[in-house]
C-alpha cells in the first residue's frame, strides 16, 4: 500500500496570529448562552479554549478551565460579578483570580488560583479577542459602515467550517470560482476570464477592485448584488466588500471576517449593510447569502489539507491569493523576529507596480 | 465555457500601414449575439501541436452593423503569433471564436463623455463614438497616433470629424501627450465619464492625470491582460549563474530559465507555477543584478536587487551569484 503525500503547509509557524484581535461571538450569541444574559460562553481560538463571560459590565476572555481540577468555566454559572466553577464552587473575578473557595473560605486564597484573561473588546456587536497584546500593535479590524447613518446592519449569525481561516478568506476574494460555484446566482458564467486587479497593501489592508460587465444584471436574481467591487481586507482574515449597486448606485457593504479556531476550523462572522429603503425586508438578503455560502462550503471544505500550501499551482489569475500568502508568509516569519520587524512587515505599504512590458 | 462559433472573412483591407480591417461573417448565417460598444470578443488562433492561443480584440462596430464583426488589428512585430496570423488571413478563409464580452461599457447614466485613444486603442473606442454620434450625446475623442498616416478607420470618424467632436494629436513626445490630456482631463462636468485605451503607458499617464479631478469611477480602462510574466525568449542574451553553496557554476541559455539550467546540472529548485506568480522559488541573490520578469515580488524588492524567482527571472550582469 502506499500512501498519499500530505503537501506541506505554507505557513510552519501560525503563532503571528495570536497578535490580531480576532472575532469569537456575536453579541447576541452571547446573551442567548444563558437566561441570565451574561454567559459564560465556550469558544476556541487558535486551539485556546476560552471561556466568554460578561462580569460586572465588561466582558471578559479567560481560559476556560479552573485552577483547582480544570473543569470547564463555561460549565459554571455567572454569580454576582463572579464566574463560578460549577464542579467544587470556585469563583472568578474579572481580572481571572479566584476571589472565593466555598471548601475552606478560612484560608488564604493560593497564589496560583487564577486563570488566564485575554484582551477583550465588543465592537460591530461581536465579541474580539486578542490572546498576545503584548505588542499591541494591531487593531481591530476595519469595516466602512457600522456607523454610517441610514445603512442598516444586520449581523448574521455565525457559522462554522471544516477548514482553515486562510481558505475561507481566499474564497470570498476568489475572482475566479463565481462562474463555476455562483453561476446564476452571483455572475454570468459566460464571464469566465477573472480580471487581475492591482494589489495594495496600506495601513495593514490588502486593497484592490474590480468592476464585473454591469450587463450580467440583465442574467441575475433581482437581489443579487451586482456593482463595482472594492475590497479592503484587515489582515489577517477581514474582508469590507463595498458595492456601489449598478441597479441604482445605492451602497452594499458585505463584511466578513473569519475566525481561526484552529489550524483545520474556522468560525465566520457577516454582516449585511445595506442603504435604508422601503419594502426591502433583511431576510431578502440574509436568505440570499444563505444560498451563496450553501453553494460554496461542500467546495471549500473539500480542499484538503485544510491547511494553504505552497505546493499547489498558482494562475496570474491568482494575484489577489498569490498576494495575500506572500503578506502571511512575510507576517509568519517577521514575528519570529521580534516587534520591530513584525510592526514593520504588517504597516509599511506597498503600491503595486507591476513590470512594464 | 466560451463555445466556440466558426466565422469567414468577409472583407479584409488594410486601414494604415499596419492595422488591417477585417469583417468577420458567422458560418452559419444565423444572426450574431447583441453586443454594445466596449465589447471584445475572444479569437481562438490553432497552432500544430500546440495548444490553441487565446487572444481578445475589441469589436469597432457601428450601430446598425449587426450582420458581421467588425475588427481592426495591428501587426506587433514581436507578437507571439496572434496579430501576425490574423494579418496573413485572406478574404474567404475561417476563423473561430469565442463569446462577446464587455468589459468596457458606456456608462448609460452619463451626462457627457471623453474618449481618450492611444494608437490601436482606438477600436472599442471608435465603436463608442459611433454610438454615441447615433444617440446625440455629447462627447469628445482625443486620438493619439505616431504621425496622421496612423490613423486608422477614417471613414468612420468622419461623423466625429464633421461634428468638432474629433481631435487627432500626432507625433507628440510624453511630456506633450500629457499636457494635451492634462486641458482634456481638466474641469470634467460632475456626471462626465472618461473611457481610455491604449498601451499601457499611455493608460498609465491618463490615470495619472485623471486622478487630480476625476473620481476613480468615473475613468473606465480597457486593459487586455499582457501574459503576467514575461517568459523566457530566444531574443535573451545567456549568462552565468553561481551557486554560493556548493561553488557550482552553470550557463543559462537565451531561452532557458535559470531553473531549467540548474536542473539540467543536477540543482532542483523548487518551484510550482513557474510563470514567476507564487513566490515558491523564491531565492537570495549575493552579486549581480537580476533582470525581473516575475509578478510577485514589489518594486521595492525588485529594485533591492536581493532576491529573484528564477522560473522566469533572468540577469542584466553577466554573472549572477545565488544564494542556493
Ligand atoms: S480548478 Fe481550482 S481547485 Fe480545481
Ligand atoms: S515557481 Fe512560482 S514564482 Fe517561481
Ligand atoms: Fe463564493
Amino acid at each position: 500500500m502506499t500512501t498519499q503525500v500530505q503537501p506541506k503547509p505554507l505557513l510552519e509557524d501560525r503563532t503571528f496570529l495570536r497578535h490580531f484581535w480576532h472575532p469569537v461571538c456575536t453579541r447576541d450569541e452571547l446573551e442567548t448562552a444563558h437566561p441570565s444574559g451574561r454567559g459564560p460562553l465556550a469558544v476556541t481560538l487558535l486551539g485556546n479554549r476560552l471561556a466568554i463571560a460578561k462580569l460586572g459590565g465588561k466582558i471578559v476572555a479567560m481560559d476556560d478551565r479552573c485552577a483547582h481540577r480544570f473543569a470547564a468555566l463555561s460549565k459554571g454559572t455567572v454569580v454576582d460579578d463572579t464566574i463560578r466553577c460549577n464542579y467544587h464552587g470556585w469563583r472568578y473575578d474579572s481580572s481571572g483570580k479566584t476571589v472565593h473557595i466555598p471548601a475552606c473560605p478560612e484560608l488564604p486564597i493560593p497564589r496560583k488560583a487564577a486563570t488566564n484573561t485575554y484582551q477583550c473588546v465588543l465592537k460591530y456587536d461581536l465579541v474580539w479577542v486578542r490572546l498576545d497584546s503584548s505588542w499591541d500593535c494591531t487593531e481591530v479590524p476595519y469595516f466602512s459602515d457600522w456607523d454610517t447613518p441610514d445603512m442598516r446592519n444586520v449581523v448574521v449569525p455565525s457559522y462554522g467550517w471544516n477548514t482553515a481561516a486562510e481558505r475561507r478568506w481566499e474564497n470570498f476574494t476568489d475572482l475566479s470560482h463565481f462562474a463555476f460555484v455562483h453561476p446564476g446566482t452571483l455572475y454570468d458564467p459566460a464571464y469566465d476570464r477573472p480580471p487581475i486587479p492591482t494589489v495594495d497593501r496600506v495601513d495593514g489592508e490588502l486593497r484592490f477592485a474590480i468592476k464585473p460587465p454591469p450587463e450580467m444584471i440583465d442574467k441575475l436574481p433581482e437581489n443579487a448584488p451586482m456593482g463595482t467591487f472594492t475590497y479592503r481586507c484587515t489582515m489577517p482574515f477581514s474582508i469590507n466588500l463595498k458595492l456601489e449597486l449598478y441597479k441604482d448606485s445605492s451602497a452594499f457593504t458585505l463584511w466578513t471576517t473569519s475566525c481561526p479556531v484552529d489550524d483545520t476550523h474556522c468560525r465566520n462572522f457577516l454582516i449585511i449593510s445595506r442603504a435604508q429603503k422601503d419594502n426591502d425586508p433583511d431576510h431578502v438578503h440574509t436568505a440570499f447569502q444563505k444560498v451563496v455560502l450553501q453553494e460554496d462550503q461542500p467546495i471549500i471544505e473539500s480542499q484538503f489539507p485544510a491547511e494553504i500550501s505552497a505546493e499547489e499551482v498558482s494562475l496570474p489569475t491568482d494575484k489577489v491569493s498569490n498576494q495575500y500568502r506572500k503578506w502571511l508568509r512575510e507576517l509568519s516569519i517577521a514575528a519570529t523576529e521580534g516587534k520591530e520587524a513584525f510592526v514593520r512587515t504588517l504597516k509599511t505599504g506597498v503600491r503595486d507596480e507591476p513590470i512594464k512590458a | 465555457m466560451s463555445t466556440k462559433r466558426t466565422f469567414v472573412v468577409r472583407r479584409r483591407w488594410m486601414t494604415t500601414e499596419d492595422v488591417v480591417g477585417i469583417e468577420l461573417a458567422p458560418a452559419d448565417s444565423l444572426p450574431l449575439p447583441a453586443f454594445d460598444p466596449g465589447a471584445h470578443v475572444e479569437f481562438f488562433i490553432d497552432r500544430a501541436g500546440q495548444p490553441p492561443l487565446v487572444r481578445q480584440y475589441s469589436l469597432c462596430n457601428g450601430p446598425g452593423e449587426t450582420d458581421a464583426f467588425v475588427f481592426g488589428i495591428k501587426r506587433e512585430p514581436q507578437s507571439r503569433g496572434g496579430s501576425h496570423w490574423i494579418h496573413s488571413l485572406s478574404e474567404g478563409d475561417q476563423v473561430s471564436l469565442g463569446a462577446v464580452r464587455n468589459l468596457f461599457p458606456i456608462n448609460r447614466d452619463a451626462g457627457s463623455h471623453l474618449l481618450l485613444a492611444g494608437g490601436i486603442g482606438i477600436t472599442p473606442v471608435l465603436a463608442m463614438a459611433q454610438k454615441l454620434t447615433s444617440v446625440g450625446a455629447d462627447y469628445q475623442l482625443h486620438y493619439f497616433v505616431r504621425a496622421v498616416d496612423h490613423v486608422a478607420f477614417r471613414d468612420r470618424l468622419k461623423e466625429s470629424e464633421a461634428a468638432g467632436r474629433l481631435h487627432v494629436h500626432a507625433g507628440l513626445d510624453a511630456a506633450r501627450v500629457r499636457a494635451v490630456l492634462g486641458e482634456a482631463l481638466a474641469r470634467p462636468r460632475q456626471d462626465a465619464h472618461a473611457y481610455c485605451c491604449g498601451p499601457g503607458v499611455f493608460m498609465d499617464t491618463v490615470a495619472e492625470v485623471a486622478a487630480a479631478e476625476w473620481p476613480s469611477e468615473r475613468v473606465h480602462f480597457e486593459r487586455f491582460q499582457a501574459p503576467a510574466a514575461q517568459s523566457a525568449q530566444a531574443s535573451d542574451a545567456a549568462f552565468d549563474v553561481v551557486l554560493q553553496k556548493s561553488g557550482r557554476r552553470c550557463h543559462v541559455e537565451a531561452g532557458q530559465s535559470i531553473v531549467q539550467a540548474l536542473a539540467a546540472v543536477g540543482c532542483d529548485v523548487m518551484t510550482s507555477c513557474e510563470q514567476g506568480v507564487c513566490g515558491t522559488c523564491l531565492t537570495d541573490v549575493l552579486e549581480g543584478t537580476p533582470d525581473h520578469r516575475d509578478a510577485y515580488l514589489s518594486k521595492a524588492e525588485r529594485e533591492g536587487g536581493r532576491l529573484i524567482l528564477p522560473c522566469v527571472s533572468r540577469s542584466n550582469s553577466a554573472t549572477l551569484v545565488l544564494d542556493i
